[in-house]
């Protein structure tokens, strides 16, 4: 399966770009960027990631509820300290505009 | 002989010295002579749980409570000083964001919720405001420089009607943060009865109920530890930003006049306090620019209070507990903005803090615009210098009032 985010083409340089996610079994994945590599298309890896400044972030909480995932929570209730679990982030930005301090960011 | 009534004085005499207060002066006495027992309001409660109010109060002399939550009733007096040749200042901005300049020639007066000139605020779609006076605040006291432009009609004395330039916290004359209202005694729990998400100073609310956010360090927050005012008022030495200032008025809409539950609580916004402190002399880690998603810049400020432990009674209000402490849910989507005043019930603080409450059948997730962990530090950090006779307790010099002022 794919879903393209972006797509750029520039006729006058004879090139286009187009940034996809690809998800499938792993056989498949490898069989698919091969075939690409061999027509002659260049594949270059991209990570969407949020990240957290922590010297921004206060431990307010005030994120964790727009977190899908969990991937912010507060795991000790007694220190109420806000965790970030990279494992579970899906980078959906919704953590963005929630957090007063602009702790949270995606880069690409 | 004989024996109508005999009275023994013994017992009387231990029952006036376990009542006996304390006094500032003797408290201040054991801290410049490091003798003082100092404890957070965390530890307190945990000590009071343990011994009880007798020996609690006998043992312990400071407790001390912070918060760390936005407070948008904040700015700062900037005197600029003079330039070569003189001007009187009508308009100003700092990094393109006004300050008020109706004051003196070079007095000016930079708001934390002021946006900048060209924000177009959420005029065509919800405003992100990155940049508004608190995060000028934030800027000067981390000592960059900040760009002034200023316009003025000329006078005889003051030629000068325009000017643009860089300035910086080591340059300028006085710089002080001068807050009409901070320190919330006790503040709503908000929610979205609507069925599209709404953006608040209480930060997003989902629709449908889809989360509550509440603002306050509960147990540790200053005025709900003395619900009364006995010994925080005006003249109180405060820890504020990183540096000592004072309470030196009751802040703008402080009403004690409000439902008080059976600890003393009172359930919403009551007492506030307007303080004042030296911006040269603070951190930028313990107060910063703040921006709230569709509804404004603001500025969250650190800020730690010591109660002198002078009777049982202090004692009683030190030691209460975020279970004892409670906050009204408000529906921010209509009844707040139409200033209607029914509620849809209280929760206290464990709950809140617990990270779900049930309302009305509903299991709502919560969450803190006030940062505990931060509030925690400070209590820590103003233990450690009361410890160390760095910080010695004010007597109020006038008390803040406990009847709604006209």
């Amino acid at each position: 399966m794919f879903n393209i985010l972006k797509a750029k083409v520039e006729p006058e340089e004879g090139v286009g770009t187009l940034i996809m996610e690809l998800s499938g079994k792993e056989k498949d994945y490898r069989k698919g960027i091969e075939y690409l590599k061999n027509v002659g298309v260049k594949i270059q890896p991209l990570e969407k990631d949020i990240k957290r400044d922590e010297k921004k972030c206060t431990h307010c909480s005030a994120c964790i509820v727009h977190c899908p995932t969990g991937a912010l929570h507060i795991k000790d209730r007694k220190t109420m300290k806000v965790e970030f679990d990279k494992e579970k982030c899906i980078a959906c930005g919704a953590c963005i505009p929630a957090c007063p301090y602009g702790a949270m960011s995606l880069e690409f | 002989m004989r024996i109508i009534k005999a009275k023994s004085y013994l017992n009387t005499n231990n029952r006036k010295k376990a009542k006996m207060k304390k006094t500032y002066e003797e408290i201040n006495k054991k801290i410049k002579n490091k003798e003082a027992v100092v404890l957070t309001a965390e530890e307190f409660i945990e000590l009071v749980d343990k011994k009880g109010i007798k020996k609690a109060t006998k043992e312990v002399d400071v407790v001390t409570t912070a918060t760390f939550g936005p407070m948008c009733s904040s700015g700062a007096f900037i005197n600029l000083g003079h330039t070569n040749p003189k001007m009187k200042i009508k308009k100003a901005w700092l990094n393109d964001v006004p300050a008020y300049a109706g004051l003196a020639a070079v007095d000016i007066y930079i708001g934390a919720t002021e946006i900048q000139e060209n924000d177009a605020g959420n005029t065509n779609r919800k405003g992100s405001f990155k940049y508004g006076g608190g995060h000028v605040i934030q800027d000067l006291i981390a000592g960059k420089d900040i760009k002034l432009r200023a316009e003025s009609y000329g006078t005889d004395c003051y030629p000068r009607k325009r000017i643009e330039k860089w300035i910086n916290i080591k340059e300028i004359n006085e710089a002080y943060l001068c807050n009409p209202r901070n320190c919330y005694q006790n503040y709503n729990i908000a929610v979205n009865k609507s069925k599209k998400t709404i953006y608040t100073y209480m930060g997003i609310l989902k629709p449908n109920m889809g989360n509550a956010t509440y603002c306050s360090a509960g147990q540790l927050s200053p005025l709900l530890k003395d619900p009364y005012y006995k010994t925080i008022g005006i003249g109180t030495k405060v820890w504020i930003g990183g540096t000592h200032g004072y309470v030196y008025w009751y802040g703008t809409q402080h009403n004690p006049f409000i439902k008080r539950n059976k600890k003393g609580c009172p359930i919403g916004g009551a007492g506030t306090l307007a303080l004042i402190g030296n911006l040269k002399e603070m951190n930028p880690e313990y107060i910063r620019g703040t921006s709230m998603y569709g509804y404004g810049a603001t500025l969250t400020l650190g800020i730690g209070i010591p109660i002198p432990i002078l009777s049982e009674e202090t004692t009683k209000y030190a030691a209460l507990k975020d279970e004892d402490l409670e906050a009204p849910i408000v529906d921010y989507s209509y009844d707040y903005p139409n200033c209607k005043t029914k509620t849809l019930g209280t929760k206290n603080y464990k709950e809140l803090k617990s990270g779900i409450i049930e309302i009305n059948g509903k299991e709502v997730p919560t969450a803190s615009l006030s940062s505990y962990p931060k509030a925690r530090e400070i209590a820590k950090i103003l233990k450690k210098e009361i410890s160390k006779a760095k910080f010695l307790l004010n007597k109020p010099i006038e008390k803040l009032p406990l009847r709604k002022k006209r």
